[in-house]
């Protein structure tokens, strides 16, 4: 089948099997390595992508399923203003990561800036626990991502929701 | 014809981005049982560009030496384990190598496996160590009180941020292979054996280890070896990826460990005499088994003074795959068997666990672990602060009596809280060849930057500024001005294993070391000048010394509660205090402790493996609850102000606070916990309901 849609803020389309998972179409067929997916069961976490502005684990994704959605991958990520605070947040916080899970872990904490609205505490670990990582220092994360959140939200962070 | 060049080739940081241009992929077509004869391998008829590789094809030596142990590059004639290689497959297209793979036939003449390690026969036993001193037996038959203790520390997976796997490509007469290894030089000496060619014809490039937990010690040389063959076999470059479920059901694990303590106890609550036995299942092959052997069998009095020692360490080999280090040679099983020992003992005798630590702790001149200390296990300085941020005496007397006055006897008190104190020995106490003197290289330019040559990966930011701070230090350059060459055999001298935290314990000393040779050279001799130093191994003449005295110690307390519904623990708060040299850089090692405790909780909670009917399914992966970042409780990590030379933390929380966590989860239970991870159910408690 043809899967047309947006990816990185360009029309794509290309001819696909449409039970090919959207990890693989998107590595291989576009040679967007960022994303890894070697658990290929929504476990690991590490081939995150907006679709439609959702963080949705690609692997778990058929290609049928993407027709007509917009994605944003790491690569696309990494334009937004998003993206920036984040990465700031991350090395300002010295939350080191391995190199492995950074872009799901960076493209996570900018799901909740996307969302525009102050999560607690619990719900930043929620979502960054969607990703297995077991490089950084969970204090670190949360310290970062507090940090990215109040620097585009504003204000102090927590007090309003 | 080779296609590859070096440049090319020259920066891959995780396999799965190695350049697929023009490459091939490797498949590996796996022993479908757990041990027999090979009656045949089918191959189902391959299209052009496709090719099967047995042990029959391989260019030099069909086995490798892997850490005193002889490992086959392809089984030939036997297998050992289920899911051993038996030959590969290489071809241009991914899926139909797999296809190519699934669809070849291993015929094996199936003989009974053997898979448990408690009980084995003689031949069974690769490696054996023992040590003796006192009368064990009249010291124990004269104690006041005998305690015995059996403590399991079960299989568990590595889980690697990236499956193992390795690629290889040739430039023009050398073989580049890249490999995710922690020795990379093992890993080339490894490739060099099989392809039958000179060491220095092939080329190790390390690529990001990522947290490995100690796992990419010797198998990723196996893997390199599968890449190269396929490689020097097709002419091209070729990668080899493991699958997640491969990764798991095939690569090396925590090998599975029982320990058993017969100890003696005096009127007083001071230990006279301890018996002990240690039994390591190491899976098929058994590298590394002399070291896990010895290791365990020196670590098992853990800090405590013992004038009366037994010690019997056993490596057992079974039919499942190899096993081997985690976090740590032998050593983390023991240290949790001993510090729960120790928690058993304190109770028999009727006293506060710290009380009995503190009366029991080994002294200057002690010689139970070996050669007298120079200084004595720090117990005070390390728990003095512990105590104080955990606020462990006025809980654990709470916890006392909730514990005793609880209404019904037969529900749990519910509320615990655990004490564990060690060594992390240091980084240079590893006997197997090769490990014994490490190297590192700088080299000032003409234009003023230094760059730094270790094969020790610096693994992180932090220590990489580490070692460029040092280093500016030394010389007055900017920080900016250091550069450390990515590890590759080529460039870079041997510095060893990246185990036992040697970046800090070896690297960074010798890091230091060599700058401060180039600094006295730097305005006698012309630019570029290079030093190189190495630790120097000791001399046989020199006066025995304790490892320990040159060990790292801490100290970690674990609080937790009991879910009145279920039983299922939650961890409040963990707290470890570290005495470990000089802290280089406090902020970084504070995070890697905390980091290093989270993940060491979940090792206790979650990633349950039962390997004792055999070798892991795909199902077993399934079921194998990870850690998240969510699951970590507060954890406080706070150092004592020590002048010594800087040594290596990143066991420790590995050792500690799996016994802590035993140790309390033992009190809100009101019955020994002797096993982790706890979902086991070889106490006869069943987690999972």
């Amino acid at each position: 089948m043809i899967v047309e849609f947006i990816l990185n803020g360009e029309d794509v389309s290309l001819k696909a099997d449409p039970l090919e998972r959207l990890s693989d179409l998107l590595r291989e067929r576009f040679d967007l390595t960022s994303l890894m997916s070697d658990c290929r069961e929504g476990v690991c976490g590490k081939c995150v992508v907006f679709l439609d502005g959702l963080l949705v684990n690609s692997c778990m994704v058929p290609a049928f399923k993407a027709r007509g959605t917009e994605v944003v991958t790491y690569e696309g990520f990494k334009s937004t203003e998003s993206f920036a605070t984040v990465e700031r947040s991350f090395r300002e916080a010295g939350a080191e990561l391995c190199g492995f899970c950074d872009s799901a872990l960076f493209m996570a904490a900018g799901s909740l800036i996307e969302a525009t609205v102050r999560p607690s505490e619990e719900e930043i670990m929620e979502v960054l626990s969607s990703v297995y990582c077991r490089c950084v220092t969970p204090s670190r994360a949360l310290g970062a991502v507090k940090a990215a959140l109040e620097s585009s939200l504003g204000g102090k962070y927590g007090r309003a929701r | 014809m080779r296609t590859a060049r070096a440049s090319d080739l020259s920066m891959v940081g995780r396999l799965s981005d190695f350049p697929l241009l023009d490459a091939v992929y490797v498949g590996t077509v796996r022993s479908p049982v757990s041990r027999g004869a090979i009656r045949s391998i089918s191959v189902p008829h391959l299209p052009r560009g496709y090719r099967s590789v047995t042990a029959d094809d391989i260019p030099g030596s069909a086995r490798i030496d892997s850490i005193g142990a002889s490992v086959p590059v392809l089984a030939s004639g036997r297998v050992a384990y289920r899911g051993e290689p038996v030959a590969l497959i290489v071809g241009p297209d991914r899926l139909r190598v797999a296809e190519a793979v699934s669809m070849t036939a291993v015929r094996v003449d199936e003989e009974p496996a053997s898979f448990g390690y408690e009980a084995c026969e003689s031949r069974r036993l690769v490696a054996a160590y023992s040590t003796d001193s006192g009368s064990v037996d009249a010291a124990l038959a004269k104690a006041a009180r005998v305690v015995d203790g059996e403590y399991r520390m079960g299989p568990q997976d590595h889980y690697y941020p990236e499956p193992q796997g390795a690629a290889a490509g040739f430039d023009y007469d050398k073989l580049i292979v890249f490999s995710s290894t922690q020795w990379p030089f093992q890993a080339r000496d490894a490739v060099a054996q099989a392809l039958g060619v000179r060491k220095d014809e092939v080329v190790v490039r390390t690529t990001s280890l990522g947290s490995h937990l100690d796992g990419k010690l010797w198998y990723p040389s196996l893997l390199a070896c599968h890449a190269a063959i396929a490689a020097r076999l097709s002419g091209k470059n070729a990668l080899l990826l493991l699958s997640r479920t491969d990764d798991f059901m095939y690569t090396t694990k925590r090998a599975p460990t029982l320990v058993s303590y017969r100890a003696g106890l005096d009127e007083a609550g001071k230990l006279v005499a301890m018996d002990a036995s240690v039994m390591i299942n190491v899976g098929a092959y058994a590298p590394f088994g002399a070291e896990l052997v010895e290791r365990a069998a020196k670590a098992v009095a853990g800090a405590y003074a013992c004038p009366s020692l037994r010690v019997a360490a056993r490596a057992v080999s079974t039919d499942l795959p190899p096993m081997g280090a985690f976090m740590g040679l032998g050593t983390g099983p023991v240290a949790f068997a001993v510090e729960r020992l120790a928690e058993d003992l304190a109770d028999a005798a009727g006293m506060d666990p710290y009380e009995w630590r503190a009366m029991n702790v080994a002294r200057r001149g002690d010689q139970t672990l070996g050669p007298p200390l120079r200084k004595g296990a720090p117990l005070d300085a390390v728990c003095d602060r512990l105590l104080a941020i955990s606020d462990y005496p006025r809980k654990r007397s709470s916890f006392e009596l909730i514990r005793k006055r609880r209404p019904d006897p037969s529900s749990p008190p519910g509320y615990g809280i655990g004490l564990a104190f060690g060594p992390q020995r240091p980084a240079t106490a590893l006997s197997c060849r090769d490990a014994q003197a490490p190297s590192v290289e700088v080299t000032l330019s003409k234009d003023s930057t230094l760059t730094i040559r270790s094969s020790v990966a610096s693994g992180s930011g932090a220590v990489t500024r580490i070692w460029k701070r040092i280093a500016a230090t030394s010389l007055g350059l900017s920080p900016e001005a250091v550069e450390v060459a990515t590890p590759s055999t080529d460039e870079v001298p041997d510095s060893g294993p990246n185990v036992f935290s040697r970046r800090i314990g070896v690297v960074t000393r010798l890091i230091g070391s060599a700058c401060d040779g180039l600094a006295s050279k730097r305005f006698r001799e012309a630019l570029p000048i290079t030093v190189r130093k190495s630790q120097r191994a000791r001399s046989a003449k020199a006066a025995p010394e304790s490892p320990l005295d040159d060990a790292s110690w801490g100290a970690a307390v674990v609080e937790l509660e009991l879910d009145p519904v279920d039983a299922a623990p939650t961890v409040r708060g963990i707290w470890l205090v570290a005495k470990a040299g000089r802290i280089l850089s406090r902020e970084d090692a504070a995070a890697a402790l905390e980091r290093d405790a989270a993940v060491a909780l979940g090792l206790c909670v979650a990633e349950c493996l039962d390997l004792s009917d055999g070798p892991a399914d795909p199902g077993d992966l399934r079921r194998y609850g990870l850690w998240r970042i969510k699951d970590a409780p507060p954890i406080q990590v706070e150092f004592v102000d020590d002048d010594a030379e800087p040594k290596g933390i990143g066991e420790l929380a590995y050792s500690l606070v799996p016994a802590a966590f035993a140790n309390a989860l033992s009190q809100a239970l009101d019955s020994p916990w002797n096993a982790l991870p706890t979902c086991r159910r070889s106490e006869g408690v069943d987690d999972d309901s």
